[in-house]
């Protein structure tokens, strides 16, 4: 009975400390926290976003805005353009009812910040989305040398009209370094520890739904047409 | 009665179990490939045995079911596979799709392992169980389904232990598929194990079983 005992509270101590990491670990359909909100608010508009030079995909004076923090070594924000932002796209961006601003946040390591700073380098030529999506589909182990600087520009000469001349000397110089790591800062002042997050909205920033991991098309159809009813409705 | 037919089963396994072959067979099949083949076979009989004597009971069968569902959720929602809010949704994306199977097969692994784990304690004499491996299987498993540098454990890590956090986030991201096959062949190692206790030894003391019962 002893034994059986002993084992009873190894096994119910595992699965405290399993619980324990679950809970953690959890993807979260959260709101910002309330201190932060006041302050965020106007930072998260579109307005603010597309003045600070945020990529932007779809309609400017769409109703509701994703904002989608990320990393391009993150493997679950390959997963989330490749299986849930195409059906996006087109049932809420391409009709106009949706649109999707990208924020960078490098928490994968050196190579990470490399790729963001490549990939704002991109947005000065309008060419960001394709680069996304090249990056996304090229992505390997990380920091294991896939995001090199020279892997990096052999990715942008794969974008047809891309300046290969400005975006290498952006590149090199580093030129959104700073940039990148503003939008890292800003991403852990609202308290957001993984990628990727999402922060569903109006697009003035208002009514924000934050939802942290790789959530299906169905979790943001749910919210975003609760969104869009509430809208209409008043 | 039930308890006598599997004492019966028992005593025929016993001596099949054994590593060695016996005399009559090294002697008409001399070609080790052949000898390997025979004590894979024991092995699989042994295995199929203990299962069969395990799972007699419904209470151990439901044991094994209630653990590996429990392990299933926390997989799949480590994995970013099951969501339960702000909708009830479970998908398996083309890059998720290994990684969900190794999943479910530790899941099954674990349920059946607890189970008979607990169908051993009570029922053998022995004082002393083998979990390292069962535990260590196990561990693994639930650490290399979570994605460290996605999720807050990657960021506890790095800010707790700077850059020897990236590394360990790094690796647990990076090695998932093959940490995973460690852990399920920890946890067959955990199985075998337990399974040659069940098949080897005598020591199960189904009277006890029966007196408890009738008092």
């Amino acid at each position: 009975m002893k034994k059986s005992l002993i084992f009873y509270i190894i096994f119910a101590v595992y699965i405290g400390s399993t619980s324990t990491l679950f809970t953690y670990n959890i993807p979260k359909a959260v709101g910002i926290q309330p201190e932060n909100n006041g302050n965020n608010n106007n930072k998260l508009s579109l307005y603010s976003l597309v003045q600070r030079g945020s990529p932007l995909l779809g309609n400017p004076s769409a109703p509701i805005t994703v904002v989608e923090f990320g990393d391009f070594q993150c493997d679950r924000c390959a997963r989330f353009a490749k299986a849930t932002e195409p059906q996006l796209n087109q049932t809420y961006i391409q009709p106009g009812k949706v649109n999707l601003v990208y924020k960078y946040f490098p928490n994968y390591g050196p190579d990470s910040t490399t790729a963001a700073v490549a990939a704002q380098c991109t947005n000065d030529q309008g060419k960001f989305w394709n680069y996304y999506d090249i990056l996304y589909k090229n992505q390997g182990m990380a920091n294991f040398g896939w995001a090199s600087k020279d892997n990096l520009k052999k990715f942008g000469s794969q974008i047809a009209g891309l300046d290969m001349q400005k975006f290498n000397s952006c590149l090199d110089g580093q030129k959104y370094l700073s940039f990148v790591q503003s939008d890292l800062a800003f991403a852990t002042s609202l308290g957001f520890q993984g990628t990727p997050t999402f922060v569903i909205e109006r697009n003035d920033g208002s009514n924000q739904e934050t939802l942290l991991g790789a959530y299906p098309f169905q979790a943001f159809q749910a919210i975003i047409d609760k969104k869009i009813s509430s809208n209409t409705g008043g | 009665m039930r308890f006598t037919l599997k004492k019966q089963k028992i005593t025929t396994a016993t001596p099949s179990s054994s590593p060695t072959p016996s005399p009559s067979s090294s002697s008409s099949f001399s070609p080790s490939s052949l000898q390997q083949t025979m004590v894979g076979g024991r092995i699989i009989r042994a295995m199929l045995l203990s299962i069969k004597i395990a799972f007699n009971s419904w209470i151990y069968i439901a044991v094994a079911g209630a653990v590996a569902s429990i392990f299933w959720i926390i997989f799949n929602n480590f994995d970013q596979l099951l969501f339960f809010s702000p909708v009830f949704v479970f998908y398996v994306p083309q890059d998720a799709f290994i990684g969900f199977i190794l999943s479910n097969i530790t899941a099954i692994l674990l349920g059946i392992m607890v189970s008979m784990n607990i169908y051993v304690l009570k029922h053998s004499d022995r004082s002393r169980i083998s979990l390292t491996s069962f535990f260590s299987g196990s561990t693994i498993s639930v650490l290399s389904s979570t994605c460290a540098s996605c999720s807050s454990i990657g960021f506890l890590l790095v800010s707790t232990f700077g850059g020897v956090g990236v590394t360990a986030s790094t690796i647990l991201s990076n090695y998932q598929i093959p940490l995973r096959i460690i852990s399920i062949a920890l946890l067959i190692w955990a199985f075998y194990s337990i399974c040659s206790k069940l098949t080897k030894s005598c020591s199960i003391d189904y009277k006890t079983d029966n007196n408890k019962k009738k008092v």
